[in-house]
């Protein structure tokens, strides 16, 4: 069978799970594109207007897939990743909002959920389910759930060890190599919060890894930590949030802050997202009493990117003359995406 | 003997600012020019203009360093030949702590964005731009001063005559523009709507730039609004302590930007890269298309100076923008750099 799996939302998170099991039972797997100008017109054009611009994508990438030769698109539901923690009602709903929005191709939408709480189990039972749908032997399913937790193991294992999830999905088929990369330590390190689909969704939020990477800024990201080494911060929150991801990226933020080899913190959410204005919130107030700087960028369909190119030029500098290297002396930026920051002691 | 200044382009979005300084980083010749439909057009002008008077005081000049800022610095860079392109937040927040070195918070609203700068002893800590709308920005003043029929540089005098400023709601300038005409109608004063209006503005931007941020003095105020009196005084108002509005507070990106070329010359110890007062005889075009390549058609924008381009921006994935023939210039600057990197 070929299965289309789309390249947004959870991709983010569980893409080498789903890579693992898939390719175990010997399944074709289609990704759609990196998302693009087309990909975001066919999300826009297909789905309910109130909703945030990751989801609008996500209907776009769906949409992108139906539209080729795959049996299936995979589109799971994922309602919780930990114990009374929950996912955005709109992820939780992914599955239902597809089927709604391309009613003709509702029965191509292959989907389980998965409500994982703790230990493996409901992992186990959820892709029993998609086996079953797809007609495959226990046994094999079996072996290729294994398969898809060892796959999403490693991959975690690649992110603690400082890699971004984009190298992760370059690097899916030796992801062992990958961990013994030594990851470059650049001069300034800016801490990217945020879900992961926003951070890594380098279309939508007018590619800011890129940016901070070519202006010599080092970036890691909140989905890089283990969530044991922020587990303190519920105690400054009085009490954790709902969902699983805001709490990643707000207590992952705090984290952060307090490192000292950090030298600031971007937040990137979408402009509709009401659980990020909450964990924004909170990195505000932190950073107010730690004193490092904190930025947020909040995307939406816009394609300008004066507007981002500055801010993020300025966040530079500021962190630039934080660390005593002054405002100039650095390579010009003629072109928005080229802003080479040379280095060089004064 | 000749004159040794550096130059500073600041590109707003409704107004451009053309500033040379001396070697004292002081101004001796600003202009405050309307950007109009032509940014090219609109910076030669100003060069010429400025080139006129400063030669006329000095005779000879040399241009030792050139800076550009604002939205259009790029564009302004690439025609004219700038050592340093540099965003607005540091131009603007640069050449304030050089005029009140223990300034803690800047506000500057221009044409189309305001944004709010914190300082804490001289260096920039945090900053703000407006986000999703131009709602409290000089060009919306000027478009109701045009409906009133009042001058905009009369707005200031008739607000601080209000005696009963009104309320205008200044979430959103249609929302505001049909309070002001309700309130028109129902027969409050001019003096008063105007009043009204430079609270609301300052009210909307505070609650949108400093929402949550430590308020402290000394406050500095500037952009093209800060002429203002009006809002000036709202200003203070709303923050209970002086607001100083500085000397050259129109043109203090194009300022800030000029002292940045300068230290960037001083410290690299090259040569400028600026093309001379002849480009102002060149002949600039720009293109823009839509880029095939693949599915997000990229707009790219093409800079054409006597038939030959000198560059590209716009595409995501650097197909143009790396071809483009000023990267040489910028690749040779990067190696010069190096070697001088090494020597030390």
């Amino acid at each position: 069978m070929k299965i289309g799996i789309p390249r947004a939302l959870y991709f983010y998170v569980y893409y080498p799970m789903w890579y693992g099991f898939f390719s175990s039972l010997g399944h074709e797997m289609k990704l759609s594109i990196p998302t693009n100008k087309e990909i975001i017109n066919l999300g826009v054009s297909h789905s309910v207007d109130d909703i945030c611009i990751s989801v609008k994508v996500f209907h776009g990438h769906v949409k992108y897939l139906l539209n080729k030769d795959v049996d299936f698109v995979f589109v799971p539901r994922i309602a919780s990743e930990e114990k009374y923690k929950y996912t955005c009602p709109k992820l939780a709903a992914l599955p239902d909002l597809m089927k709604s929005a391309f009613v003709s191709d509702a029965g191509r939408i292959l989907t389980a959920t998965f409500y994982t709480r703790q230990g493996d189990k409901p992992i186990i039972e959820a892709f029993e389910e998609i086996g079953r749908q797809l007609g495959d032997p226990e046994e094999k399913v079996k072996r290729a759930t294994k398969e898809g937790i060892k796959y999403q193991n490693l991959a975690t294992k690649a992110l603690r060890s400082g890699h971004t999830f984009l190298d992760i999905v370059k690097n899916i088929k030796n992801l062992e190599e990958l961990i013994k990369r030594p990851v470059e330590k650049k001069r300034y390190t800016v801490a990217l919060a945020g879900f992961p689909y926003d951070v890594y969704d380098t279309f939508t939020n007018g590619d800011v890894i890129s940016k901070l990477e070519d202006s010599g800024v080092g970036i890691v990201t909140t989905d890089m930590l283990d969530p044991k080494v922020y587990k303190h911060y519920s105690k400054y929150m009085i009490k954790d949030l709902f969902w699983y991801q805001a709490n990643a990226a707000a207590k992952g933020g705090m984290y952060y802050i307090d490192s000292p080899d950090i030298d600031g913190i971007i937040s990137i959410s979408s402009f509709n997202c009401g659980i990020s204005s909450i964990y924004q919130k909170l990195l505000d107030l932190y950073s107010k009493e730690i004193g490092k700087p904190v930025m947020h960028i909040i995307v939406d369909e816009q394609t300008g990117d004066a507007g981002l190119a500055t801010r993020i030029e300025a966040f530079i500098d500021l962190i630039r003359v934080k660390r005593g290297d002054g405002l100039v002396s650095q390579e010009n930026n003629l072109h928005g995406t080229e802003n080479g920051v040379h280095v060089r002691s004064v | 003997m000749s004159k040794t200044v550096a130059l500073g382009i600041d590109i707003g979005s409704v107004t451009t600012k053309v500033v040379f300084i001396d070697e004292n980083d002081e101004i001796i010749e600003g202009l405050y020019i309307r950007t109009k439909g032509n940014p090219i057009d609109t910076i030669k002008a100003g060069m010429i203009e400025a080139y006129n008077v400063i030669s006329s005081k000095y005779g000879d000049i040399e241009v030792m360093a050139v800076g550009t800022t604002g939205s259009g610095r790029q564009l302004a860079g690439v025609v004219v030949g700038a050592d340093i392109i540099k965003n607005e937040i540091s131009a603007h927040a640069y050449a304030a702590i050089h005029e009140v070195p223990d300034v803690s918070t800047i506000f500057e609203i221009g044409g189309q964005d305001s944004k709010i700068i914190f300082i804490r002893n001289g260096a920039v800590t945090d900053f703000a731009m407006n986000t999703v709308c131009a709602a409290g920005t000089g060009s919306f003043l000027d478009h109701q001063a045009e409906r009133i029929g009042i001058g905009i540089e009369k707005f200031g005098e008739y607000a601080l005559r209000a005696t009963n400023p009104v309320r205008i709601a200044g979430r959103c300038t249609v929302f505001a523009e049909s309070d002001m005409i309700h309130k028109q109608q129902m027969g409050a004063t001019p003096e008063d709507i105007i009043a009204g209006l430079a609270e609301s503005l300052v009210r909307n931007y505070l609650n949108n730039l400093a929402r949550g941020k430590e308020l402290l003095p000394k406050f500095v105020f500037q952009g093209g609004v800060s002429e203002n009196i009006g809002i000036v005084k709202a200003f203070e108002n709303a923050v209970g302590a002086e607001v100083i509005v500085p000397k050259n507070n129109k043109l203090m990106g194009a300022w800030g930007v000029a002292m940045l070329a300068k230290r960037e010359i001083e410290i690299t110890g090259q040569k400028t890269n600026f093309k001379g007062f002849k480009v102002t005889e060149l002949e600039h075009k720009t293109r823009v298309f839509y880029c095939d390549g693949c599915a997000n058609n990229c707009e790219v924008y093409e800079v054409i100076e006597n038939g030959e381009t000198i560059a590209y921006w716009g595409d995501r994935c650097g197909k143009w923008s790396n071809r483009l023939t000023s990267k040489v210039r910028r690749t040779e600057r990067a190696d010069r750099r190096e070697e001088i990197n090494s020597e030390k």
